[in-house]
């Protein structure tokens, strides 16, 4: 991240909050993916989080900060478009399938990976968020509590709370039961 | 999969693997037509978005609600306190022209939200607003003309965490104003009267209730709807001094048309009537104040630094400017309560963070001209408002 480009972004330079853009679009895209029930609303989250971001700009005091203020952006724009679609069928269409995309386009995923993406399809949108948060972005739990908007605590108990969903939703499927929401 | 480093090693590696980094060049336009059009929205606007997140440890109003008895038998007592204070003092307001108080403003120091500090016209008594804890408050402040102040705060027990304080321009009294938990919002602007605030909510779940709403200073109750700004967001910027309108920044119903998306508006205080005072193209224009007679309307153009008057009968503009720097940055511009000398932030060196600009307070006549500083500190003063002796 380009301290300089934050801060002539923040000052009303367009083309300098184009080369963040740039430079961002790629991971936002994967932790959008990872939320997002599906790649489209992933992507309408980016789009939303990015246009967020350059309208807000000037509400970030710290340029150093820009990353993990973009990723709260993101978080916050995967919960309203899964928001908008959970209404969207409930109005429309019985939930009889899960949204969260499986793996489309990856050659060769691994059983384990398989399962995974079975057993995530099951969590919540908060319970996904955590786990990537932690587990694909590294984040530490006081960077992952600022970006959710929530204390340490409620990070670390959501956290072992996901775990534990993923976990029985593996053993489930070890056992062979039924999904509750077959693919 | 029986053990924790195992899962953890799973999910790790499915991330990885499905994590799809394609750069979308679809997505880059989208955004970038965004941009073009748009603009950003001014600091204060923007940083009351994306307040820190909330205390959920304590709340200002938690030690008061968790005696049930105690709050009905506040409510009451204070009730009787307005309403007598109201009559024993409303009689005289009206005959009595108002005297210039402390200008209540909010302080960056770059350490999260403003505090929020009160100074004499002159620059004397520069005075630190204690919160319930006993340190400095911080939040973003606005001055009735009956002497007291309200401050939007990042700490409330909300999901958003805003909530709105009520308090003496001394910073006691302190008390938080119930609110709709649904909408996003903190406090607003004052009527002259200081018995309602006029306010904007919006919900990002449902833009359809974006707009103006109203409520009691003595609860946040009562909260009642003014207008509707669905696909954008309606911003109050000032009550005339009769109480009968207000001034605001309005979105209007097509986005499609951007030399109207920063538009000011003024409508009746009950709601009615809106019509569209002035318009502009580019910069978001939002705070200011109207003048003592309602003749006029001050408002400051956020990204460029300027500030006008707009006469209210005609929407004819005028570029106000202060006579001793004529082209110096400007934002901010409040009418004293006598409405004799027009308060405003001035852009100034010296500021300790080399890579930013630093705002102080001024104060000048209607004209532009006799400008006094007001604040010489060497961080940012902006958010002021004067209230009333």
């Amino acid at each position: 991240m380009d301290r300089d480009l934050v801060i002539r972004a923040r000052d009303g330079d367009r083309d300098a909050f184009s080369q963040l853009a740039l430079t961002s679009i790629g991971r936002l895209n994967a932790v959008a993916r990872l939320i997002a029930p599906d790649h489209g609303r992933a992507e309408d989250a980016v789009q939303e989080a990015l246009v967020d971001a350059w309208l807000d700009l000037r509400a970030l005091r710290d340029p150093e900060r820009f990353d993990a203020w973009l990723h709260r952006l993101l978080v916050r724009a995967c919960h309203n478009v899964t928001r908008g679609e959970w209404r969207r069928r409930k109005q429309e269409l019985p939930l009889i399938q899960s949204d969260i995309a499986v793996t489309p386009d990856v050659e060769g995923p691994s059983a384990m990976s398989d399962a995974v993406a079975r057993g995530l399809r099951r969590l919540t949108i908060d319970q996904r968020t955590v786990l990537v948060l932690t587990y694909y972005l590294d984040l530490p739990l006081a960077e992952t509590a600022a970006i959710l908007g929530v204390p340490v605590g409620t990070v670390k108990s959501r956290l072992n709370r996901s775990l534990a969903a993923l976990r029985a939703a593996l053993e489930a499927d070890e056992r062979g039961w039924p999904a509750e929401h077959p693919a | 999969m029986n053990g924790m480093p195992d899962l953890e090693r799973a999910l790790r590696d499915h991330f990885e693997a499905v994590a799809d980094r394609t750069t979308a060049q679809r997505q880059l336009a989208a955004v970038h037509a965004e941009v073009a059009r748009r603009p950003q929205r001014p600091t204060w606007r923007a940083s009351l978005r994306h307040l820190g997140p909330p205390f959920a440890q304590r709340s200002l109003g938690a030690d008061v609600a968790a005696n049930t008895s105690f709050r009905v038998l506040a409510v009451l007592l204070l009730a009787g306190l307005v309403v007598f204070g109201f009559l024993l003092l409303g009689g005289a307001r009206r005959h009595d022209p108002l005297t210039n108080g402390r200008i209540v403003f909010g302080r960056l120091d770059g350490t999260g939200d403003p505090i929020v500090v009160t100074v004499l016209a002159d620059g004397s008594d520069l005075r630190t607003i204690p919160s319930a804890d006993g340190t400095p408050l911080r939040g973003y402040p606005s001055a009735s003309l009956d002497g007291r102040i309200a401050v939007t705060v990042s700490s409330g027990p909300t999901a958003d965490g805003l909530a709105c304080l009520v308090m003496s321009v001394d910073g006691s009294r302190q008390r938080q104003l119930h609110r709709d938990r649904s909408l996003t919002y903190g406090c607003g602007v004052w009527s002259p009267d200081g018995q309602t605030m006029v306010t904007e909510a919006w919900s990002d779940v449902d833009p359809r209730r974006n707009g103006l709403y109203r409520f009691r200073t003595i609860d946040g109750d009562d909260l009642t709807r003014l207008t509707t700004a669905a696909l954008g967001h309606d911003i109050p910027i000032a009550f005339t001094r009769d109480g009968t309108a207000i001034a605001f920044a309005c979105a209007t119903a097509d986005l499609a048309a951007p030399a109207l998306t920063n538009a000011v508006c003024i409508t009746d205080a009950d709601g009615g009537r809106r019509r569209v005072l002035t318009s502009h193209t580019t910069g978001e224009v939002a705070v200011g104040g109207f003048t003592a007679d309602g003749a006029a309307v001050l408002l400051s153009q956020e990204g460029e630094g300027t500030l006008f008057r707009v006469a209210t009968a005609t929407g004819m503009e005028e570029r106000l400017v202060d006579r001793a720097v004529s082209d110096a940055f400007l934002w901010e511009p409040r009418v004293s309560p006598d409405g004799r000398r027009i308060l405003y932030g001035r852009k100034v060196g010296g500021c300790v963070d080399p890579a930013s600009y630093c705002v102080n307070l001024f104060t000048m006549g209607l004209d532009g001209t006799d400008a006094r500083r007001v604040t010489s500190e060497s961080y940012s003063d902006w958010f002021p408002d004067w209230g009333s002796g």
